[in-house]
């Protein structure tokens, strides 16, 4: 087990920030944080790291106890924090340099830092100043301060934050290569990317985890109910009246206008039957064309909203009286 | 220890701090050397040295307001306290580059030395009254420098730690004064002599005056000694309470 946390309780005088999360991360794992802004991701990352003390709970990286054996436990976790750490007025060099003096790295400097920033592709800014560098390098400079010394874990605290659309997809697959050597613990509150990089997902809500699952298992958690969604050519009451007679159907919801007499709806049915065949004949018995019919559980995000508590969620039987 | 010194020496000159320091504290001690050697029946250097006394107590400030107090406002303490390094090791790595800084301005005194034995004929330098004010010098300005890399650990605006500082400094100057006033009219209240309070031997600048008076004690510096060792470690306690916080 490289990475194992044990009844995490972090209380700020009266506030409890953490109340009580337990996971591990075995080597070579990829473990997706996700929970809304100011669920204790941030707090929870501190402590793993050392930067914080936990009230109660405790931390072991590889076997070493943060608190007890801070120097070890350190020596294997690079830490990019939700703002990286940097010297503003020293260039990506001097820094990286600092940054190896500073964690006494014991591996043959020239390389290993020539090896980091090729590696997250900083190489041609080696020479300026961090200060005059965009924000996409900067998180970049950041993630490589983590990788120095080569550490078996790695948390990254949102590392995708603030960067535009192709940086994002090159950190992604960043992440996904590390995550072969190392332990990799990131958090985000983005979950398509969560979905894609992880191997494991941890849901953070309010302080506590509220699901802790494979990336593909996540949806099942929360998919008791079913659901169709189509989209169909026609009046929308008659639609929503033939749609209603359908064996199985349990609810009719008219969701958005495609366009000109298009409507999609969504449709939520009995958990064993399969009501698919059945629409199609009544649609096509009452003239209506379906221009799209999609067939699935949960979307990874109502998950995440139904998990984190949020109450938008309309579509589970759980929350059925709640709508609106 | 050894990256985080050369680190924060080196940033003291890559902004213009180190610079700003450096020179005031020339051009100042070049104007009273200038003053007490040249324009007054005075010939020492000490003399030099006991009028920069002042000087420091608001220029030393500036060297370790940053120290800490920029690092959290940057939040690159979290790549120094995540770091496999102990927090005595932060400290004192930031406390030497301080020093540093405070030992290259003290080397001015044997350039003026220097300049009096090749332009004063007949001059003749005091060097054992020199080194002991050079040793004060030091010894004074290590006790500063200690408070302040304290003051600095206290918060995360770099513009407080200085006036906290500076405010303490003003306060250290006058302290011998207000002191023998407070004992003064407590000894006419009462007629009792309060010299076993030992406020008296806690003055900060007390100790550099016995230093350079010629008589060395070594309890002047274990004073100063202590005073450093003191606030180094209350700075460390800081930076480790913030965890616990």
């Amino acid at each position: 087990m490289m990475v194992e946390v044990k009844d995490l309780v972090k209380n700020y005088g009266n506030l409890a920030a953490v109340k009580g999360i337990s996971f591990t991360a075995e080597k070579g794992e990829i473990v997706g944080f996700l929970g809304p802004n100011g669920a204790g991701k941030s707090t929870t990352m501190n402590i793993i790291t050392g930067y914080l003390s936990s009230t109660q709970g405790s931390v072991t990286i590889d076997g070493y106890d943060i608190l007890d054996n801070p120097m070890e436990a350190r020596a294997r976790i690079g830490y990019l924090p939700e703002q990286p750490p940097l010297y503003l007025d020293m260039t990506v060099e001097e820094y990286l340099s600092f940054i190896y003096g500073l964690k006494k790295v014991k591996l043959p400097k020239k390389e290993h830092l020539e090896e980091i920033m090729k590696l997250v592709k900083i190489d041609d800014i080696r020479g300026r100043v961090i200060r005059n560098l965009s924000k996409g390098y900067k998180q970049r400079v950041g993630f490589a301060q983590a990788l120095v010394g080569n550490p078996p874990v790695l948390i990254l605290d949102e590392p995708t934050v603030g960067l535009d659309p192709r940086q994002i997809i090159e950190m992604r697959s960043l992440i996904k290569s590390l995550g072969k050597k190392h332990t990799v613990i990131f958090s985000s509150h983005v979950l398509s990317e969560v979905s894609t990089i992880c191997d494991r997902i941890v849901v953070i809500s309010n302080g506590l985890i509220t699901a802790d699952a494979k990336t593909d298992e996540i949806s099942t958690i929360t998919a008791d109910a079913k659901k169709l969604s189509v989209t169909v050519e026609g009046t929308s009451s008659s639609v929503l009246s033939v749609l209603g007679s359908v064996e199985g159907v349990t609810k009719v919801r008219r969701n958005l206008q495609v366009s000109d007499n298009v409507y999609q709806y969504s449709i939520d049915y009995k958990k064993d039957a399969d009501i698919r065949r059945g629409v199609f004949r009544a649609l096509a018995k009452g003239d209506f064309p379906i221009l799209e019919m999609k067939d699935g559980g949960m979307s990874l995000e109502e998950s995440f909203l139904m998990l984190t508590g949020s109450t938008s969620v309309t579509r589970t039987n759980k929350k059925k009286g709640g709508e609106n | 220890m050894i990256a985080i010194f050369k680190k924060d020496f080196t940033s003291y000159f890559t902004n213009t701090l180190g610079y700003i320091v450096l020179g005031m504290y020339l051009m100042l001690s070049g104007f009273f050397f200038w003053l007490v050697c040249f324009q007054s029946a005075y010939n020492s250097l000490v003399e030099v040295i006991n009028s920069m006394l002042y000087i420091i107590f608001f220029l030393l400030p500036l060297v370790t307001m940053k120290s800490f107090a920029e690092e959290k406002r940057q939040k690159t303490d979290q790549a120094l306290l995540t770091a496999p390094v102990k927090i005595w090791e932060v400290v004192l790595g930031k406390y030497l580059s301080a020093l540093t800084l405070y030992l290259i301005c003290n080397m001015v005194y044997f350039v003026y030395a220097f300049v009096l034995m090749i332009t004063v004929s007949g001059a003749t330098i005091a060097w054992g009254q020199l080194f002991a004010g050079i040793l004060g010098s030091v010894l004074l300005g290590a006790a500063v420098l200690a408070i302040n890399l304290f003051f600095s650990s206290l918060t995360e605006y770099q513009i407080i730690a200085a006036v906290v500082g500076m405010g303490t400094g003003l306060f250290f100057m006058i302290y011998d004064s207000i002191l023998g006033s407070l004992l003064n009219f407590i000894y006419s209240l009462f007629q009792v002599n309060y010299d076993f309070l030992i406020l008296d031997k806690i003055s900060v600048t007390q100790h550099y005056m016995n230093l350079i008076s010629g008589v060395f004690n070594p309890a002047d510096v274990v004073f100063y000694l202590t005073w450093v060792g003191l606030f180094l470690f209350l700075t460390g306690r800081v930076l480790d309470k913030k965890r616990w916080a």
